[in-house]
């Protein structure tokens, strides 16, 4: 009979320890409690996009003095204006200047810019790579896990600037003036004389 | 304290825009991944990706991983071939890669029909380029990787620690028109 109420006080310690030793939960719903999230790029895009963009893009330079000093001293410009992210010779800028497109559908309309050291156009159908992300200076990619997630925010940042300002450019009339801030690199080692901008703002002039 | 690593992304963007030139937006093509649990093979990947998807003429008709290794990307390019004798193109997530592809394309005759694009900037590849069995490769820069790290970790072990935890170094796109810039993993001067 002792032999018994021993097993069974043992037994019930042990499943009293157990029970509170083990517990099942989900995933998601400890993630959420503890503030661990997966990293969305989305979200970080646009949250850029919605709260950071406009106050960013009062630092872009006119690209009339872009140009004069690409012509004229291109190391104080890199210096001055360019913004580059690790070790590389392609510094990207804001700049802002007029264009009018000329053919609905073209994939670059040329910039008003007259007697330029360089030919710059607007890209107007695809947008690559990194340029946007890292002209704004926002992004600092320690703020990322890895390099994947710091390049998928680049690419929904470029998402965005084709669906809320090319797409500006389908319905727009030829010969119709606009205004824009937007994203160029250059290779500081060859400087070049064909500049594409991506737009990261356009406005309509009346 | 800090990584030191290569614009993989951003090389392959630049990489996939001369791919799309070259081939004027349309065509076939193969890809050869590299392994596929390193982050390398993906981040190139992606980046091609980001630019050529983006173009509907230009058809991925296979994609398979040729392990970086040259022996098993000639044997997977071979039976890529038997399968898709017609591509246009073909992309490697590195030089070993392409070197085999080149080999399976030339064993099958096709070396002035198919186009070959290699990343890395590895001294067999610089040299087909010149000689047109390569178009193009991303260059890496391993001595300036090498050189920054020793640099960083002087300067660690005399107090600093104000370093950037990623440190991603420039790709560069290599093609026949400024191969002459360039050496095996690095430039001419």
């Amino acid at each position: 009979m002792k032999k018994y109420i021993y097993i069974s006080v043992i037994s019930l310690l042990a499943i009293v320890v157990l029970y509170n030793s083990v517990y099942f939960e989900k995933l998601d719903a400890k993630k959420v409690k503890e503030g661990l999230k997966d990293f969305n790029p989305k979200d970080s895009a646009e949250y850029f996009w919605n709260s950071q963009l406009e106050k960013v893009l009062l630092s872009a330079i006119d690209l009339k003095l872009f140009d004069s000093q690409l012509a004229d001293n291109p190391e104080f410009l890199i210096r001055q204006y360019g913004k580059a992210v690790g070790i590389t010779s392609t510094f990207c800028f804001l700049v802002k200047g007029t264009a009018k497109p000329a053919k609905p559908g073209s994939e670059e309309i040329p910039v008003d810019i007259t007697n330029g050291y360089a030919d710059y156009s607007l890209q107007a159908k695809y947008i690559f790579g990194n340029t946007a992300r890292d002209a704004t200076g926002y992004f600092n990619i320690d703020d990322f896990e890895n390099t994947m997630d710091f390049n998928a925010v680049a690419t929904e940042l470029n998402k965005l600037i084709l669906e809320k300002e090319v797409a500006k450019l389908d319905s727009l009339s030829t010969g119709k003036k606009i205004a824009f801030v937007g994203a160029l690199e250059i290779n500081s080692e060859n400087i070049p004389r064909q500049i594409s901008i991506i737009p990261l703002s356009i406005e309509v002039l009346r | 304290v800090s990584q030191i690593l290569s614009d993989n992304y951003s090389g392959c963007v630049r990489l996939g825009q001369y791919f799309v030139k070259k081939l004027n937006g349309k065509g076939t093509y193969v890809e050869l991944l590299g392994l596929v649990g390193d982050n390398n093979t993906w981040n190139r990947s992606k980046g091609f990706h980001s630019v050529v998807d983006n173009y509907p003429d230009l058809k991925m008709v296979a994609q398979q991983t040729g392990e970086f290794d040259r022996n098993k990307a000639m044997e997977v390019m071979e039976s890529m071939l038997q399968v898709h004798p017609n591509i246009d193109a073909v992309f490697c997530g590195n030089d070993a890669m392409a070197m085999g592809a080149y080999q399976a394309v030339r064993a099958a005759e096709k070396e002035d029909e198919i186009l070959i694009f290699g990343f890395d900037g590895a001294a067999d590849v610089v040299d087909a380029i010149r000689d047109g069995k390569i178009e193009a490769t991303g260059m890496q820069f391993p001595k300036i990787m090498a050189k920054t790290a020793a640099e960083y970790a002087d300067r660690f072990l005399k107090g600093e620690r104000d370093f950037s935890q990623k440190v991603p170094v420039a790709v560069e796109l290599v093609t026949k028109e400024n191969v002459d810039n360039y050496i095996a993993y690095g430039k001419a001067n």
